[in-house]
């Protein structure tokens, strides 16, 4: 093996252990413009092919995910066309207001997601296991609902007052995590 | 410039901002409520913020909801080529493999969020489905389908359309893909749809064309033949090569009119075979292309027709039977039809309009039942103009030789009408309460102005003679 394919090949894997450690983070920027998880699934992957082929350009040492969010936010310019129908996607100016702010919270948003897991193990396993399930990969609400045997209405309104309950102990332990630290 | 507000959001109408947000993600959020969410995203930074932090919620959910899938099915992280769907291999999603395969081929598979209808039965030609429920009409869902024999044209979203011969078993994963498992497809991709994928279980990978045809055998081959226009194949350990050794992804390409057998046991293989024609690929079918794009309503294709077919109007189901004739004939006459010009009609009396001798023509007969009372409607569209319509019993019955059924007896004017009513002055003006109309209305016939598309409503009364109408269209050569 020559210099320039061991270069190559630890660039290699440089990328994939930045994007083992952040994909899921230009996930979540990518689905808070596209809340629909098939086209942000589609979305990140059409990222990730961008960022394979222009790493060369990613300077080391700067902020990854901040470079990475950026070839995200092109792809869902570019995809704005096909998702236009699909009625989940706003006016450009309001997608660049939304990103803006998402990429200003992203360290709190990093903190959710750790909360989220303690959050989630508080709840008992029925509602746990409920909401999971909504959120599998190509699951909705009718999964959902057929799994904790609920009618459709009925799993609508749990799934929304889980999230709310969700929602409250994220925010509160935030809260008090930082009052521990002040 | 919209003003700007920072102020924070009161309970009201956090509560408020949650249903939105919630219905968004549910994909359940009409346009006038999408209208009034996007005006306060854009006019309020606090909406913004408990927006971004309401969606983040969701979006962690889809990554906890992974390792969750993961660990209940045991499933290992690191995709291997033994996992032939997306479905247990969503934990890899967190995996850049996962990401980079899936680009090329629809490896992850997502599919459809809310279970929407992914796709349309156009028409089938005797057609069974496991589980049954599948006409023409139906709309499909994202899932697994299993055609057990005939043939089915289905059409996907931007105008896909895909032709299978049963057996055959294939997944609908979203309007832009579709998994086949087993079976014979033939793939139509319009321009506009180009980057539509069609996946098979042996690590091959089909990317786009215009047309091409398909064959998945058990023996672990698929069979590319590309009837019209170029298409990529690519295979998908290539692929995960690739991504690893930094090398562009290399897809096959195969021209109009060439085949390639692809195999991976023992190794990717490819190997050149007899090029197939959408008939060939789809089997005896007696009628290749159908030459009709759309069908709406309780429309059926049905290729083998028998005395009974016909003489029996009512068979407690309401649908309108579209039973392919004879194509490609020469007129050596005139021929008397009863509708020619685009139109709206409710009236079916001969006439003496024509099509010159000369003319080439594909026919096709429709035949409706219904239960007493309800009318049947349909919509059809043909790929070619409507050069005349028969629905009157003289015409039906001197133009019978189109029909090519042997051993059919149609039945004679003298035991019941044959064609739509009304046909005479009589009925016309009896037509709103006469008991022998049953308090029906007249049969209606829409020729469109482009005369390709067919609207009908027909009543249908038990007993009472045959609604049949013939239509004749330009022939393909």
């Amino acid at each position: 093996m020559n210099d320039s394919e061991s270069a190559a090949e630890s660039s290699r894997r440089e990328l994939m252990g930045l994007l083992s450690r952040h994909q899921r983070k230009i996930f979540a920027y990518i689905y808070t413009l596209v809340p629909n998880r098939a086209d942000a699934d589609d979305l990140l992957q059409e990222t990730c092919l961008t960022i394979y082929e222009k790493f060369d350009t990613f300077e080391p040492g700067t902020d990854f995910v901040a470079w990475a969010n950026r070839i995200a936010w092109w792809k869902v310019r570019q995809s704005r066309q096909k998702f236009a129908r699909s009625k989940v996607i706003f006016d450009e100016a309001v997608m660049e207001s939304v990103s803006r702010t998402a990429i200003a919270l992203a360290p709190e948003l990093d903190q959710r997601h750790v909360a989220l897991e303690h959050c989630l193990g508080k709840l008992n396993d029925r509602d746990r296991i409920m909401i999971l399930t909504r959120y599998e990969r190509g699951h909705g609400v009718a999964e959902a609902a057929s799994q904790s045997g609920r009618s459709l209405n009925a799993a609508y309104k749990a799934l929304a007052r889980l999230r709310n309950l969700l929602f409250d102990c994220v925010t509160n332990r935030l809260e008090r995590e930082s009052a521990v630290s002040s | 410039m919209k003003e700007e507000s920072t102020i924070p959001l009161n309970d009201s109408e956090t509560l408020k901002l949650n249903a939105l947000c919630d219905q968004l993600v549910e994909g359940t959020l009409e346009a006038e409520a999408h209208a009034e969410l996007e005006q306060w995203l854009e006019r309020s930074e606090a909406a913004r913020e408990h927006y971004v932090r309401r969606m983040q919620l969701s979006a962690s959910l889809c990554d906890y909801a992974s390792e969750f899938q993961g660990a209940e099915e045991g499933t290992p992280l690191i995709p291997s080529r033994s996992l032939s769907t997306g479905w247990t291999l969503a934990a890899a999603a967190a995996l850049v493999f996962g990401a980079f395969i899936a680009v090329k081929s629809g490896f992850l598979a997502p599919a459809n969020e809310t279970g929407a209808s992914v796709a349309r039965v156009l028409a089938s030609v005797e057609a069974e489905w496991e589980g049954g429920g599948v006409e023409p009409g139906s709309s499909l869902q994202a899932d697994s389908y299993h055609l057990l024999s005939g043939t089915a044209d289905l059409e996907l979203g931007e105008g896909v359309k895909l032709s299978l011969r049963g057996p055959a078993t294939f997944e609908l994963v979203n309007e832009n893909r579709v998994h086949l498992t087993s079976g014979k497809l033939v793939a139509r991709i319009p321009e506009q749809a180009l980057g539509f994928l069609v996946t098979t279980p042996q690590s091959e990978v089909v990317d786009l064309g215009t047309e091409f045809g398909l064959e998945v055998n058990e023996a672990g081959h698929t069979d590319v033949h590309v009837i019209d226009g170029l298409v990529e194949v690519y295979e998908r350990r290539n692929l995960d090569e690739s991504v690893v050794k930094g090398v562009p992804f290399a897809g096959i390409k195969i021209e109009e009119g060439q085949a390639r057998r692809l195999e991976t046991e023992e190794g990717f293989r490819l190997e050149e075979i007899t090029f197939h024609n959408r008939q060939q690929i789809l089997g005896n079918r007696r009628f290749d292309n159908l030459g009709l794009s759309l069908l709406r309503g309780s429309v059926r294709v049905k290729d083998r027709v028998s005395d009974s077919d016909l003489n029996t109007p009512t068979s407690g189901q309401a649908r309108i039977d579209v039973i392919p004739e004879k194509s490609g004939v020469l007129l050596e006459e005139d021929t008397a039809v009863t509708i020619r010009e685009p139109g709206n009609y409710r009236y079916f009396a001969a006439t003496d309009q024509r099509i010159p001798a000369g003319t080439k023509v594909d026919s096709y007969l429709l035949h409706f039942r219904s239960v007493e009372g309800e009318p049947i409607r349909g919509v059809i569209k043909f790929d070619r103009a409507i050069v005349g319509l028969i629905c009157e019993a003289g015409q039906l019955a001197t133009t019978d030789a189109l029909g090519e059924l042997q051993g059919v007896n149609f039945p004679a004017s003298t035991s019941g009408f044959r064609g739509l009513e009304p046909h005479t002055s009589l009925q016309v003006q009896n037509l709103p309460s006469v008991d022998e109309w049953g308090g029906m209305s007249a049969d209606e016939v829409t020729l469109s102005q482009d005369k390709t598309t067919l609207g009908l409503r027909v009543n249908v009364r038990p007993n009472q003679g045959v609604d049949q109408l013939r239509v004749l269209i330009l022939s393909k050569d």
